[in-house]
């Protein structure tokens, strides 16, 4: 890896170690970074929302342990981010919404308490496309979050603020969630790493039930290394999730070394090539740089693919009518215009159509893991384009655009519908300067192996810096 | 790639929301949806009534293995 590079977790734990610098100018930085950056035309709007008291106090008890020598963790001192669909104690969590989350909660969800316990500084809430029921970002209530790359342009969603503040140098790590690609798409579009593992590997108990069936929590990082440093840490069985009881311990070791000897490669070119031109030319060029690393390719057709796309729409459609049943009851006009058309047509589909979905979802995983067991990971482009302009229009309205919602999800919904891992890494830039991403799907509880692809194929890729964006240590 | 091309904001974005939501074009738009999507073609085509529905919660993770303990 040459060239641009994001801010490290270890690099800054060696710059507290050194004392070049301590979490508490570390946290103010942030804190006037934030301001700054919303303050700007258009605004970054990465955060809904800081609790500046809440961050520095978190940063000060960072900085004693430090001082003593006695840092709870890797983590320590660490400025993380937390998608308003994730429960962080002290915050209201309004999902992106307007009217939801008048009351701060009191309880961490799990994998905020135990990046809490790592001793990282929470730095705040980041914005969301609604409800997450679209993958733009755009949200009409507290604004679209922006792409660090061009500010004109959309950041992908719907963990499109956690994206946006890892891109622009806010903090390393982010957390976001995926129920439809949520953070493999924002991460692909704004140029950094972003993980969705495998169902039931990390907690989802303290997220806002939306779509139970799809959903994931993961983290989204400026590179691989602490992709896996936050992974390691969120990871695991918890007693608030039956889902994650009976999952194998995840493999951490290995990852970073970088050879893809003996790692086989399954392309299925019906799948690949559903993208622009310049996105699967950029995924091409990573493939080749990866056969350069060792890896093997072998061509590999997928059964269901013509219908992920129904079965995700009514999967994640239904599931998320039913949980904001209530809401909507008691007034559907809150909602944003686009969550209230989808919301609406969600609602409406029978009963059946539904259980027939998850009767074709089955077929959809077969397919799957048929697919896989001649290789070790399915690779693919992340988004079917780069980043799309922000109409004026859009900014304050939202904006209902299917070709788009399309093209951004062509290859993501399969990894919620399968709920295999899944990992996007930055692979280059279009001629608009725009990032474009590296879909690295992986057999169930096979993390390590996305990774230690992805790891490989970072080391490859000449990073270019954001327009905006901030240098924690310089 | 795109076979549908339905873009909307601002008041149209918003109008037709109302509308939707009162019944006025809800059950027209949702046939319409549903026909891009071609579910029933899919249904015909592809669904065999041995089919179980697949319940990623139980396929992926047991839970009636032994509780984990939280780490």
């Amino acid at each position: 890896m040459t060239g641009f590079q994001f801010r490290t977790i270890s690099e800054l734990a060696d710059a507290y170690r050194g004392g070049r610098t301590n979490p508490v100018a570390i946290a103010k930085k942030i804190l006037d970074a934030v301001a700054e950056f919303d303050a700007n035309k258009p605004p970054l709007r990465a955060f809904i929302a800081q609790r500046s008291e809440d961050v520095m106090e978190m940063a000060e008890a960072s900085h004693v342990r430090h001082q003593k020598g006695e840092p709870l963790s890797l983590l320590d001192g660490m400025p993380i981010a937390v998608k308003d669909e994730i429960h962080q104690k002290g915050y209201p969590t309004t999902v992106g919404t307007s009217f939801l989350g008048t009351i701060p909660q009191d309880q961490d969800a799990t994998v905020v308490a135990r990046l809490r316990a790592a001793g990282a500084i929470l730095v705040g809430k980041t914005n969301m496309h609604e409800v997450g029921i679209g993958v733009t970002g755009i949200n009409p209530h507290h604004g679209p979050a922006r792409n660090p790359y061009d500010l004109a342009r959309i950041t992908g969603g719907s963990s499109s603020g956690s994206a946006a503040a890892v891109a622009s140098g806010l903090c390393p790590v982010a957390l976001g969630a995926d129920g439809g690609g949520s953070i493999r798409i924002p991460s692909g579009l704004c140029g950094v790493v972003g993980l969705k593992p495998t169902y039931g590997r990390v907690s989802e108990h303290g997220a806002f039930p939306l779509c139970w069936s799809v959903a994931h929590l993961g983290p989204i990082a400026g590179t691989v290394a602490d992709t896996l440093e936050v992974y390691r840490v969120i990871a695991g069985k918890d007693n608030k999730d039956p889902n994650t009881w009976s999952q194998p311990d995840p493999v951490f070791s290995g990852i970073l070394d970088g050879s893809l000897e003996n790692m086989t490669l399954g392309v299925c070119p019906e799948f690949f090539n559903q993208a622009d031109d310049e996105v699967v030319a950029a995924c091409r060029q990573t493939i080749h740089a990866m056969e350069d690393l060792g890896a093997r390719t072998k061509e590999v057709s997928i059964a269901g693919l013509a219908y992920v796309r129904p079965v995700q729409y009514l999967t994640i459609g239904v599931e998320m009518a039913a949980a904001l049943y209530e809401y909507r009851k008691e007034d559907k006009t809150r909602f944003g215009a686009d969550t209230r058309v989808l919301l609406q047509v969600a609602s409406s589909a029978p009963a059946v159509d539904y259980v027939r979905a998850q009767q074709l979802r089955g077929r959809i995983i077969a397919g799957f893991d048929a697919a896989l067991a001649g290789v070790d990971v399915l690779v693919s482009p992340t988004t079917g384009r780069t980043a799309a302009p922000i109409s004026a229009q859009a900014a304050k309205t939202g904006e209902s655009d299917e070709a788009l919602l399309e093209s951004l999800t062509e290859f993501s919904f399969a990894a919620n519908l399968t709920g295999l891992p899944a990992v996007t890494v930055p692979v280059g830039y279009d001629e608009q300067g725009l990032p474009i991403g590296f879909q690295i799907t992986a057999p169930a509880w096979r993390e390590d192996l996305a990774l230690r692809c992805a790891a490989a194929v970072e080391r490859t890729v000449e990073r270019q810096r954001p327009q905006q964006f901030i240098d924690l240590l310089e | 790639m795109a076979k549908s091309k339905l873009k909307l904001s601002g008041t149209k974005l918003k109008m037709v929301a109302g509308m939707v939501e009162s019944g006025l074009v809800g059950p027209a738009l949702r046939t319409k949806v549903m026909r891009q999507m071609g579910l029933d073609a899919i249904w015909d085509a592809h669904l065999d009534e041995e089919d179980a529905p697949a319940l990623v919660l139980t396929r992926r993770a047991d839970s009636s293995e032994e509780k984990g303990e939280e780490a």
